[in-house]
């Protein structure tokens, strides 16, 4: 339950969303009057994969993010359609490294001393790494008791443990912390930043009976980040060049 | 073509607020239709990574007024190419308009007043030239009603010509009668707000070419079959989403603040907060 509280002001955020005003009229006095973001996107149109370094101070350091470029936020009120399977996930390992890759080898071309905090990445976006997820989830709700709660938010502590099993065991998740180093950033560590969220219709079914459902009920496939080390983008040793084909 | 370039540019910035964001370049097709054509144009995931595939970028510079709810956004493609500039509403007009029950787009809806319009735009261009010295602007495009003043006179124009107008409204949503336009055209040919604009982009050193229309104003699916003199009596002319109108700068260099009169604005004061 330790994601509860986190989960539900990142809810309350996105669900505000851009509506940040609470009227017309002349800025607050007692706060700044805007709200600055920057942000550098590259995009697979064909794949539907969107590499994205923004940023909110000029001067601050940028955070990272490789998404579906159909938000799932957007893709979610088709939850009762979308099925969040392994026909979901976008692109194989390789292809993913060979973007993030690509994305600092050009990133780092247009921007002088790059400072990089993070590397947020969805988790359905690996074909590799979402299989073994899914793979992992039904195993832990196969042998679960109780309920699926009516909250959402109320994910059991098994299920957030299975996660990070999955991610620490991953070879994706090592392949990516290695391309990192090879770019000069170090990771700090790796953690969920946004938790897999249950289907709400599902509410009183049993896990177990969720686990035989062909995407386990997940009606938000969350994602996970790279925590970076203070450090600069650097030359890159052994880049992995990207194949030019067709 | 230039339509399509604004089209693109107010797509922008439903990057939102949140680092959760997409750059909305390429939005979720909003229809099954829209979905399966996308769908069909992907590329099968287990397909060579090669040069057919390179990267589409987009750069963005956005400042979100947050007690107006406007946003100011720069953006460009590539590196080198001029800036285009958007000011449009902070949450997506088509996303209100086919999100929320029963919105209209009368008066109460607009963000600002000219001087309030006036003074967003003008802090937004000295914030980025002090952060982009020597940026060159291509166009500036505002949704028309973010601006009070320029709304309002919009609205009685299109309800006095409405109601003069023969026929019915088409099922066609773009279907829409020469005399709508030529009233459109009329109102900002006469608006105060956009003389103001002009006059203002003019004192940053960005020399309005021309003002026109880029995305026209549509009318709401549902009264497909009204008479339009009908559709005048509605409180906001029964729009779906109201237009865009575009200052035409061709590649003007934005002056430094200094140059222009307006407080430099403190470098860092994005980073204090």
């Amino acid at each position: 339950m330790r994601l509860v509280f986190a989960t539900c002001v990142w809810v309350m955020v996105g669900l505000s969303g851009c509506a940040t005003a609470e009227r017309n009229g002349l800025p607050v006095a007692d706060g700044p009057a805007y709200r600055r973001l920057e942000t550098v996107a590259y995009y697979w149109e064909g794949r539907r994969v969107e590499v994205t370094f923004h940023r909110e101070a000029r001067d601050g350091a940028w955070l990272m993010s490789v998404r579906d470029s159909w938000s799932i936020f957007e893709q979610s009120p088709d939850a009762k359609k979308r099925v969040w399977d392994q026909s979901a996930a976008r692109v194989p390992m390789e292809q993913c490294l060979q973007m993030i890759d690509r994305s600092l080898l050009d990133f780092r071309a247009e921007k002088s001393l790059v400072r990089l905090e993070s590397l947020d990445i969805d988790m359905h976006v690996v074909q590799d790494l979402w299989s073994e997820m899914l793979m992992g989830l039904r195993q832990t709700l196969s042998k679960m008791d109780g309920t699926l709660g009516e909250s959402q938010l109320d994910v059991p502590d098994e299920i957030y443990n299975e996660i990070k099993s999955v991610l620490e065991k991953s070879p994706v998740v090592t392949a990516i912390k290695e391309l990192l180093e090879k770019h000069g950033l170090s990771v700090r560590r790796v953690y969920i930043s946004d938790k897999v969220l249950f289907d709400y219709s599902l509410a009183g079914h049993k896990w177990s009976e969720i686990a035989t459902l062909p995407a386990i009920g997940v009606i938000m496939p969350g994602s996970f980040q790279f925590a970076l080390n203070k450090s600069r983008l650097g030359t890159a040793q052994n880049q992995t060049t990207p194949v030019v084909k067709n | 073509m230039r339509i399509a370039v604004v089209g693109f540019g107010l797509a922008l910035l439903v990057t939102g607020c949140t680092t959760r964001s997409t750059t909305g370049l390429y939005l979720y097709p909003a229809t099954p239709a829209g979905r399966e054509l996308a769908l069909a144009h992907s590329v099968p995931t287990n397909a060579p990574f090669g040069s057919i595939y390179e990267p589409s970028r987009l750069e963005t510079v956005a400042y979100d007024w947050k007690a107006n709810r406007v946003t100011v956004s720069f953006y460009r493609q590539l590196p080198g190419e001029p800036w285009r500039v958007t000011v449009r509403d902070s949450w997506d007009i088509l996303d209100q308009s086919t999100k929320t029950e029963g919105k209209l787009w009368g008066v109460s809806e607009c963000r600002c007043s000219t001087q309030e319009c006036l003074r967003i735009i003008e802090q937004s261009l000295a914030r980025f030239s002090a952060e982009r010295p020597g940026a060159k602007v291509e166009f500036l495009a505002m949704e028309m009603q973010v601006s009070r003043e320029l709304w309002g006179a919009m609205l009685v124009g299109l309800s006095r010509t409405l109601a003069t107008l023969q026929g019915e409204k088409a099922s066609n949503r773009i279907d829409v009668p020469d005399e709508i336009d030529g009233e459109t055209a009329r109102v900002l040919d006469s608006s105060p707000a956009i003389a103001a604009i002009k006059a203002l982009l003019k004192k940053h050193g960005v020399a309005v070419q021309s003002v026109g229309i880029v995305e026209h104003i549509l009318f709401r699916d549902s009264l497909a079959g009204r008479r339009w003199s009908d559709i005048a009596a509605l409180p906001d002319v029964g729009v779906l989403v109201p237009g865009t109108v575009e200052f035409d700068a061709a590649e003007s260099g934005i002056k430094p603040a200094a140059e222009s009169g307006v407080m430099q604005p403190a470098p860092s004061q994005s980073a204090q907060r």
